[in-house]
């Protein structure tokens, strides 16, 4: 059975994904406030209500990475958390821009020519070259995460310099406004989250043990794995997922790297199943893992198939996006009728097509449509035209981004209103 | 959108940059080390002098004349410039201040640059 806590209002929901964006706007305001300057001109006040509104910004981005579950399910999820945390990132870079450039002219306002003496980092203080180190460090760290093609582990190296830049960048605060309020809120803040991100992520201290019992070649680089908690397990519904690292052991070289893998199955006694597709050099290496190996597991993260369950269903998922939908149909029959649009680019490399088929076979309310292409598009548009209740169903979509925002499009297009369709962004990059 | 954005900002930016670099002096010192240069140049003219208790009179965010090592300053027109909340600077005015100036609170001394500002807000000496 799916737990009655999956079919959670979606209002609540959608309120609880604008918590991030409130908390940037309290944070951010409520530091400029507080260090609002009471004199100076325009440009000087411009320059120092910046450096405030951008290290607000940059506080909140850091209290958004921090990935625990109970504080993910307050920002709305951890996907919804991640975009929060790169829209604040990439705000507090604009907003700081402004800073130096301000003060420049606000100097160069009283003295033509000495905007640059203002701002120089030859200027010999300390305080000041932390602040250039902090402001290039942003903008190399940015540069990093908008290059789409770097590779995984270079990206997460540079999302590492972006640390050290949020430390150079208090430095530079508390040189300049030591005992100010505002700047221990800052400090305070930035330090909580680092800590609570390295806590989380490095040291893994809320990480569940579990053993791999079974693994299983469900289709070319896809394996899938159950896993048997060795302590408390956690409490998991079909559709959400967990960060997962696997450990070296004698018979396997390890791969100590959190990533995010969907629940295939969800089993009562607490052991799970992860389906695994080869998509890096740390997915690959799973892919020869042999029982007996340890895993830490983190979560439960997401609510993806926890809205509108009640009305006709219509679920589409592209590639290893279908594992979702076979932990749901794995937990119990369709309540509703329920159409699952499954497309691959070849069957050797689909996994569950089989047992799909099996389940489809074995309930009348489901009924399943493969769609075996290199370029599915036009026989998702077809399917899609042919559904006469399309704009009463609800549509549930995973897969890869840019396929689900083109299925999404498509089906606003044919009326479908944007309330009745769900995905969760599965890539954090 | 943020990617395009994040290339526009930047660019403006460095553009913004450069013209202040270049808006400065072609000499490398900076403006504020030839000022003061200029002022250790000049002809001995009679400096006014103040006593302490003159000092103490011009203790406001308005009026503020701090006193550092033996040099009388008007900081009344620097306050706003300064980097730190006004009061961090408010609270050493009408008073000899070269304690708070040789160490910022941290232990460390106000820069070079700064030491070049000064003559520019000398009004005289401490009898």
């Amino acid at each position: 059975m799916i737990p009655s806590t999956c079919h959670a209002p979606c209002n609540e929901k959608w309120l609880l994904r604008l918590v991030p964006a409130g908390l940037a706007v309290a944070i951010t305001i409520g530091l400029s406030l507080a260090a609002l300057p009471d004199s100076g001109g325009a440009w000087r006040r411009v320059a120092i209500i910046s450096g405030w509104a951008s290290s607000g910004l940059l506080a909140t981005a850091m209290l958004l990475m921090v990935r625990l579950p109970r504080l993910s399910k307050l920002f709305g999820d951890l996907d919804n958390a991640y975009l929060w945390h790169h829209r604040c990132g990439a705000a507090a870079y604009l907003t700081l821009l402004l800073h130096p450039v301000a003060l420049a002219m606000d100097a160069a306002q009283a003295a033509p020519g000495s905007g640059w003496t203002a701002i120089s980092p030859a200027g010999g203080e300390w305080a000041r070259w932390l602040g250039w180190a902090a402001l290039l460090g942003l903008m190399l760290g940015l540069m990093a995460t908008f290059a789409l093609r770097l590779p995984y582990r270079i990206w997460r190296n540079a999302h590492w310099l972006l640390a050290f830049t949020v430390v150079g960048s208090v430095a530079h605060t508390l040189a300049y406004v030591g005992n100010h309020p505002a700047a221990l809120i800052f400090a305070g803040l930035c330090m909580l989250a680092l800590a609570l991100r390295f806590g989380s992520t490095v040291l893994a201290t809320n990480a569940r043990r579990y053993q791999v019992v079974e693994a299983e070649q469900v289709a070319t680089r896809v394996i899938e794995l159950r896993l048997r908690p060795k302590s408390r397990h956690i409490a998991l519904h079909p559709g959400q997922f967990v960060m997962a690292a696997f450990d070296a052991n004698p018979a396997y070289r390890g791969c100590g790297e959190f990533h995010p893998f969907t629940a295939s199955e969800v089993s009562s006694d607490g052991s799970l199943k992860l389906a695994i597709k080869a998509l890096g050099p740390c997915t690959r290496r799973i892919q020869g893992i042999s029982p007996g190996a340890i895993a830490r597991l983190q979560g439960p993260f997401g609510g993806f198939l926890s809205c509108d369950r009640d009305r006709p269903q219509l679920w589409v998922a592209a590639g290893i996006g279908i594992t979702p939908f076979v932990a749901a149909l794995r937990a119990e029959r369709c309540l509703v009728a329920t159409e699952l649009i499954y497309a691959f680019a070849e069957r050797d490399s689909a996994a569950f097509v089989d047992k799909l088929s099996a389940l489809a076979d074995a309930d009348p309310l489901l009924s399943l449509t493969r769609i075996e292409a290199a370029d599915a598009s036009a026989a998702i548009k077809r399917r899609l035209d042919e559904l006469h209740d399309l704009k009463d169903r609800a549509l549930q979509i995973c897969g890869p981004a840019d396929m689900v925002a083109w299925i999404a499009s498509e089906a606003r297009r044919r009326g479908v209103a944007a309330g009745n369709i769900h995905f969760e962004r599965f890539d954090f990059r | 959108m943020t990617r395009i954005l994040f290339i526009v900002a930047t660019a403006l930016f460095w553009t913004a940059i450069a013209w202040f670099a270049l808006q400065a002096p072609t000499d490398v010192r900076s403006p504020a080390v030839a000022d003061a240069e200029t002022t250790s140049e000049a002809p001995e003219t009679p400096q006014p002098t103040f006593s302490l208790k003159t000092l103490a009179q011009h203790d406001h965010i308005d009026d503020c004349w701090m006193a550092i090592d033996g040099v009388v300053y008007d900081f009344t027109e620097y306050i706003p410039r300064h980097p730190t909340p006004a009061e961090v600077m408010t609270a050493w005015c009408g008073r000899e201040a070269s304690a708070a100036y040789h160490d910022k609170g941290d232990g460390e001394p106000h820069s070079r640059r700064a030491d070049a500002m000064l003559p520019r807000y000398r009004i005289g000496v401490l009898n």
